[in-house]
């Protein structure tokens, strides 16, 4: 088995739900940081895009 | 070597349905890797080192990973929060030059040799009693050290989510059998892998907020240079033991960079084991160097954060450091000291919001279950090849020993969780634990050094330099103490005036440690010299250096080369010591 394969999909996972909470704007705002930005978007894109990139690295070799 | 870790202040976080999403997708595909690996051990080989067939990449990030346990975690940010920049020396002192040393002349004896362990390797250069007794005290650290990590986590896990302390340890011993049973080492170490990208995408937004926080990199000089300068260098206070570390250039130097660091890196088999799981030597020779690469930009993830914790937190104002509700300051224990354990968890607390905070969770709570497994599957390997095969049940067929191996894993956890609950029970169980490793694992370095090394080096000399070296860290302890500490398990049990002071515990055990080792290496040359040897040239060929033909790296790219790699990455450590001298 190639690890990116499991680590692509759980980082895709990852990166979704963090995304989709993001949206929805279920963030629990944190009143000492002030952020303009939802950060669970910004650094699900960034999971999501790794997840990806190993997931699309995995299919690459066993191909 | 570090403190033991136990929470007492008040710190909370609460946790909502998003992160306990997060939290059951990790581990749901943790046990489910250990399911899908199942199919592939059919052999003792495959299920106690991996078939030898796992890629470099893969191994040396379980290789770093494996080592990534709750100690490292929290213990850093901890010791970030305590002493600043001085805390990059367990790594850039105490870790790369090791991996490479480990990579570059040690690997091609464990791979080339064929030894199926650490212990095994002693067997073949000395005899089985050298063999024996570091496998006895091996299997027993290793137990007790993921006992050790299980108990934290499980008092992490009550105080910051109020989980019931039976029922953490339970579940999470479970989830660490499932997948150790059904996969073996390869589970174990696919698991490191994940773990390692779970930690720096759990940890990074963590430490993006806090430097943004306290105004960047500049501003976080700045604010250190205003309170305290000394947390900003790693060098420049080490010239006395005058410091945060309170330890002189000499003691972390040899005692922490040579070995304590050596004698871990190179010769404990929980890490080592990782390498011996590659598919080639080639692969195997890379493996130490590849965890060195990102092993040596980790301190931004586990000690930045403490030291950002550090400047954040008011000092000036008052005698304990509380929050005085304006921003983030280290929470305080129960009788006003600064309760650093807590840093990490705090931070996060503190930072992240739901969603990012269960990634942050998941990957602290990742540590200590892969610290575990990777601590069960070098036990389940010693026992069943180190101890069960050679002493109870030699010549039987292969799919006994794999019966055993499964059979030592249940066990392994069953034994983890009853140390748990010792160290639960009796604090200072801990502390005697941790001493009593300190004192075999010391004069390690040296055993493996003269017989990698020096031919002449004969069983005896390596069995009774071991017991001297051990008996002299042991005496050391009884005659030596650290400022502040009573006489007892902390030290000067033999004289209640103790002869050697130190000012802290950390310049104590780096300076048991040198002792230990002297003691070890020259006990082992005299009793080797007066002692007939007992295997020739050609038996030691493929275990000792000067009797071994050297592996060719001819044809091979650079890149891939562990002798020019090695130096690369050993010139970057140079200068990151230089940078943040």
């Amino acid at each position: 088995m190639d690890i990116r394969k499991p680590i692509g999909q759980l980082f895709l996972l990852l990166g979704v739900i963090l995304m989709a909470w993001g949206i929805i704007g279920g963030t629990d705002s944190k009143d000492s940081v002030t952020i303009t930005i939802s950060l669970n978007l910004v650094w699900g894109s960034c999971v999501t895009l790794f997840g990806g990139i190993m997931a699309w690295l995995s299919r690459s070799t066993s191909k | 070597m570090f403190a033991p870790i136990l929470m007492s202040s008040g710190v909370s976080i609460h946790l909502q349905a998003v992160d306990y999403i997060i939290l059951f997708a990790y581990f749901a595909f943790v046990v489910g890797i250990g399911f899908a690996l199942q199919r592939l051990n059919k052999t003792s080989e495959d299920f106690f080192l991996s078939g030898r067939s796992i890629p470099a990449w893969v191994t040396g990030l379980a290789f770093l990973s494996a080592n990534l346990g709750a100690q490292e975690v929290l213990g850093m940010a901890a010791s970030g929060a305590k002493y600043g920049m001085m805390t990059s020396h367990f790594y850039w002192v105490g870790a790369i030059p090791a991996m490479v040393f480990l990579a570059v002349f040690m690997m091609p004896f464990y791979y080339g040799s064929k030894a199926r362990s650490v212990p095994e390797y002693l067997k073949l250069r000395f005899d089985e009693k050298t063999r024996t007794f570091n496998s006895l005290s091996f299997a027993a650290m290793t137990v007790f050290s993921s006992g050790i990590s299980l108990h934290v986590l499980a008092k992490l896990l009550q105080a910051l989510l109020g989980w019931d302390y039976n029922l953490s340890i339970l579940a999470c011993s479970a989830v660490v059998l499932v997948y150790v049973l059904k996969g073996g080492l390869t589970s174990a170490i696919y698991n490191e892998v994940l773990q390692f990208f779970m930690i720096v995408l759990g940890f990074v937004p963590l430490v993006w907020l806090g430097l943004r926080d306290v105004g960047g990199w500049s501003g976080l000089v700045a604010r250190l240079q205003e309170k305290n300068p000394a947390f900003v260098h790693s060098w420049a206070g080490m010239g006395t033991s005058d410091n945060p570390m309170g330890v002189e250039w000499f003691g972390m130097v040899f005692g922490l960079g040579f070995v304590l660091s050596f004698g871990y890196w190179c010769t404990d088999f929980l890490v080592v084991q990782r390498a011996m799981a590659a598919k080639t030597m080639g692969a195997a020779r890379r493996t130490p160097i590849i965890g060195a690469v990102p092993k040596m930009i980790f301190p931004v993830l586990v000690i930045l954060p403490g030291i950002i914790a550090y400047a954040l937190t008011d000092t000036s104002w008052c005698a304990s450091w509380f929050n005085d509700g304006s921003g983030y300051a280290i929470p305080g224990a129960a009788d006003g000291s600064p309760d650093y354990n807590m840093v990490m968890p705090s931070m996060l607390a503190h930072y992240l919001p739901s969603g990012l905070l269960g990634l942050g969770m998941t990957a602290l709570m990742a540590s200590f279950m892969s610290g575990m497994a990777g601590n069960v599957t070098a036990f389940n390997t010693v026992w069943t090849y180190d101890i069960y095969q050679t002493h109870v049940a030699p010549n039987r067929d292969d799919s006994h020993y794999l019966w055993m191996g499964r059979a030592a894993t249940v066990v392994g956890i069953i034994i983890s969780i009853g140390c748990a609950y010792l160290a639960s029970a009796f604090n200072n169980i801990m502390d005697m634990l941790q001493l009593i490793f300190a004192f075999v694992n010391a004069p390690l370095f040296a055993t493996f050094l003269l017989g990698m090394f020096w031919k002449r080096a004969t069983g005896h000399g390596a069995f009774f330099g071991l017991v001297f070296g051990t008996v002299g860290a042991a005496a050391f302890h009884g005659l030596s103490l650290a400022t502040g500490n009573t006489a007892g398990i902390k030290g000067g049990w033999i004289l209640q005036q103790a002869p050697y002071a130190y000012r802290s515990e950390m310049a104590q055990n780096f300076w048991m440690a040198i002792v230990a080792f002297v003691v070890c290496f020259t006990a082992t040359v005299v009793i080797s010299l007066a002692t007939k040897r007992e295997k020739s040239d050609g038996e030691l060929q493929g275990l000792v250096y000067s009797l071994t033909p050297k592996p060719s790296e001819e044809g091979e790219p650079w890149y891939i080369r562990p002798g020019v790699v090695g130096t690369i990455v050993l010139v970057a450590c140079v200068f990151l010591n230089w940078y943040f001298w």
